[in-house]
């Protein structure tokens, strides 16, 4: 017990570390090539530096780092919680539709009402981000309501399917819309669907990180009940546990998570699967007290060095970070299903 | 519309003496993409270039008078009869030349109706004269062959989704696929005036209006030659954090250098849009003196609301920023991608103005705006 609780913290410490370095090589790198001791006078000497260096960081840099980290940390905590409360090591933050309610909200915006003339900008006077990302939030919002709604009344595999099928209805109406829209309408819809964490300024981001530490506070209020969720509902139930209200606790949180992280960034796949698979591999347990807190500094690590990769340092381009994402996550699941061989038992079955 | 044909036929005579080479070349001196060639029985239009990335792909259309016999040696190309009395557009940029050549008549199919700014021809489209062409989502074939065309334009992408003009060739129907857009000079997109033509047998209209549009072009590019200063320039704005700027050897850049700015991204090879990082671009063009075509903006308060941090560009602090929506109509149309393309001096004008005002003191702006 005593050797297990220092491996932890070890790991613990190897984890916070690992989320440093890549924040400040996410900070660091990029098209323009910043030294470290540049960043450094930028960040904590205010004089003396270009003013176009010194914007970069500070209106770039930091809050492009600032939305992965917590973007990152977001998904995957919302991931980890839905593979708890559907008991499934394949749950993601999107198992509910989550996303595909942010994409219809995004392709109605884009779509639809854009070539029709309806411009929101000019009627209510929202730029065109703003739009997007209330849209999405929007979108994703409707979607999840809807599925609150049922999560009170239905056990927990007909919720999975429930939200698959809202999933595929939903798709369908965005391939409908696609299907009908015009080259260039595209082209916005598909960048927005690659993910980016670049859009954000501070101002975006005075909102974002409140609540995504909100959704955060509330995943580590709920570490018991999520204890207890792995035993199965039944055992939970015999624990005294309010399985309805706690689940609806959960998964509101997760989502709300996942919501505010799709309507900001664009739909992120793959974190929300990795970052806890790669925290029970790192950690060998599925008590939630470990498993929370690896997941937000993981999944922070994971999304700073997966926009890392998007950003492709050196280059004047970038990729789409959606891509990268399923690059970095696929291997990390594979590994963790390698080595794990049996996952059915991290989730107590 | 007779003097056209008439012109056909003294080519063709005098390609039918003997002592005339096979094949005369009409002399295009910007545009790259086409080419005119006079034989005994037609006229050759080769059109090359057609998207990025085609290769040596051509598409061959041989133009014989109507009521010939059908030339015998057509190398390949689609035969056309022209003077062609029925045309259908796919795109809206050729109702310049309509306009231009006073050919309105022979337009009977129009596709996205919506974004034609030509106000004769939405007239037209209203009064039922001109049909619309559904060609949302999917192309309606049907209708298009209903329309019984002798010429229908279009441009391709060389990508199967977008590209009607296969299923247009399954369908037997006229395509002629243009290569307008792919032009990499100002005045080589506005010598496509010279491709309609010869569809219309309005070749001496054509070859006369070119002329006085190039001569004023030439005359305002020699004007902004020599400036005392070069002001820097910056153009689009990023969608969705990726900055499409205009390649070094683009249209646009093109006509920077020529109303006598200095592009920021000339140093650049590429011909199209190149996708850039929003930190790149604002690290190559802080202190850029104009920026033009910010995306939809049409004022400042627009402009910051799309992002904040639009607003540490020098540009934007000087009052430098310029949008070409003037003509901007409702459904996105807008003038500058009609008239624009076939009259650059009229928009190498705005340039020089925006750039060089000390150059043209009593200028009014015909299709730029500058941000308030």
């Amino acid at each position: 017990m005593n050797e297990g609780n220092r491996s932890a913290v070890l790991s613990f410490g190897l984890l916070a570390t690992a989320l440093l370095l890549a924040f400040l090589a996410n900070a660091s790198l990029g098209s323009v090539p910043i030294g470290l001791g540049d960043l450094w006078s930028v960040l904590f000497k205010s004089d003396g530096m270009e003013p176009v260096l010194t914007n970069i960081i500070w209106e770039f840099r930091m809050p492009r780092a600032v939305t992965a980290t917590f973007a990152g940390a977001a998904l995957a905590v919302s991931g980890l919680m839905m593979q708890t409360v559907f008991r499934n090591p394949l749950a993601d933050p999107f198992v509910l539709g989550v996303n595909s309610g942010a994409s219809l909200g995004v392709a109605l915006v884009l779509l639809a009402l854009a070539p029709m003339g309806i411009s929101l900008h000019e009627s209510l006077g929202i730029s065109g981000q703003a739009m997007l990302v209330m849209a999405a939030t929007v979108g994703a919002g409707a979607t999840l309501a809807a599925l609150l709604v049922f999560a009170r009344r239905v056990d927990v595999m007909s919720l999975l399917i429930l939200g698959l099928m809202i999933s595929y209805g939903v798709g369908a109406i965005v391939s409908m819309l696609m299907f009908f829209s015009m080259a260039d309408r595209l082209q916005a819809f598909f960048f927005w669907s690659y993910g980016n964490f670049g859009t954000m300024t501070w101002s975006q981001l005075k909102l974002f990180v409140p609540l995504s530490v909100a959704g955060l506070i509330a995943s580590l209020v709920l570490i018991k009940t999520l204890d207890a969720f792995l035993l199965g509902e039944r055992y939970a139930q015999s624990l005294g546990v309010d399985v309805k209200r706690s689940r609806f606790a959960i998964l509101a949180s997760a989502s709300l998570l996942a919501g505010l992280v799709t309507g900001y960034c664009g739909p992120i796949g793959f974190l929300g699967i990795a970052a806890p698979h790669f925290c029970r591999f790192l950690f060998k347990t599925s008590a939630h007290r470990v498993l929370v807190p690896a997941s937000i500094l993981s999944g922070a690590t994971l999304a700073l060095l997966a926009d890392l990769a998007a950003k492709a340092p050196g280059v004047e381009v970038s990729f789409p970070l959606n891509a990268i994402t399923a690059l970095v996550g696929a291997p990390v699941i594979i590994l963790a299903l390698l080595k794990q061989r049996n996952l059915r038992r991290a989730f107590g079955g | 519309m007779r003097i056209g044909v008439l012109g056909i036929l003294a080519f063709w005579t005098i390609g039918a003496s003997p002592l005339c080479s096979l094949a005369e070349r009409v002399t295009l001196s910007y545009a790259e993409n086409f080419s005119i060639e006079k034989r005994d029985t037609h006229t050759l239009i080769t059109v090359r270039n057609p998207w990025r990335g085609s290769g040596r792909m051509q598409f061959r259309y041989a133009l014989a008078p109507r009521g010939r016999d059908v030339p015998s040696n057509l190398e390949g190309a689609r035969l056309i009869r022209v003077p062609v009395t029925r045309l259908s557009l796919m795109e809206t940029v050729y109702l310049s030349h309509l306009n231009a050549l006073d050919a309105y008549g022979s337009l009977v199919g129009l596709a996205h109706p919506e974004l034609a700014s030509d106000l004769e021809t939405r007239r037209r489209v209203e009064s039922g004269e001109v049909k619309t062409i559904p060609a949302k989502g999917n192309l309606d074939v049907e209708s298009l062959i209903l329309l019984q065309s002798e010429a229908i334009f279009t441009s391709a992408m060389g990508n199967p989704q977008f590209d009607v003009h296969p299923q247009l060739e399954r369908a037997n129907q006229p395509v002629v696929v243009t290569a307008e857009y792919m032009e990499a000079h100002p005045l080589g997109r506005s010598e496509w005036l010279k491709f309609t033509a010869a569809f219309l047998g309005k070749e001496k209209e054509a070859d006369a209006l070119f002329k006085t549009i190039e001569d004023r072009y030439l005359e305002l590019r020699s004007l902004a030659r020599n400036p005392e200063n070069r002001p820097t320039v910056l153009a689009n704005a990023p969608f969705g954090g990726v900055w499409h700027v205009p390649g070094g050897r683009s249209f646009t850049a093109e006509a920077i250098a020529d109303a006598g700015g200095r592009y920021v991204f000339s140093d650049d090879e590429s011909n199209g849009g190149v996708p850039k990082d929003f930190e790149s671009v604002y690290f190559r063009a802080a202190e850029a003196d104009i920026w033009l075509h910010p995306g939809t903006a049409r004022t400042m308060d627009e402009l910051l609301e799309m992002d904040p941090r639009f607003a540490r560009f020098a540009a934007s602090r000087k009052g430098g920023v310029y949008n070409n929506t003037r003509l901007w109509g409702p459904g996105g149309r807008n003038a500058i991608w009609e008239r624009g393309i076939l009259h650059p001096e009229e928009t190498l004008a705005d340039l020089i103005a925006i750039l060089h005002p000390e150059l043209l003191p009593n200028h009014v702006f015909v299709y730029y705006e500058r941000l308030q």
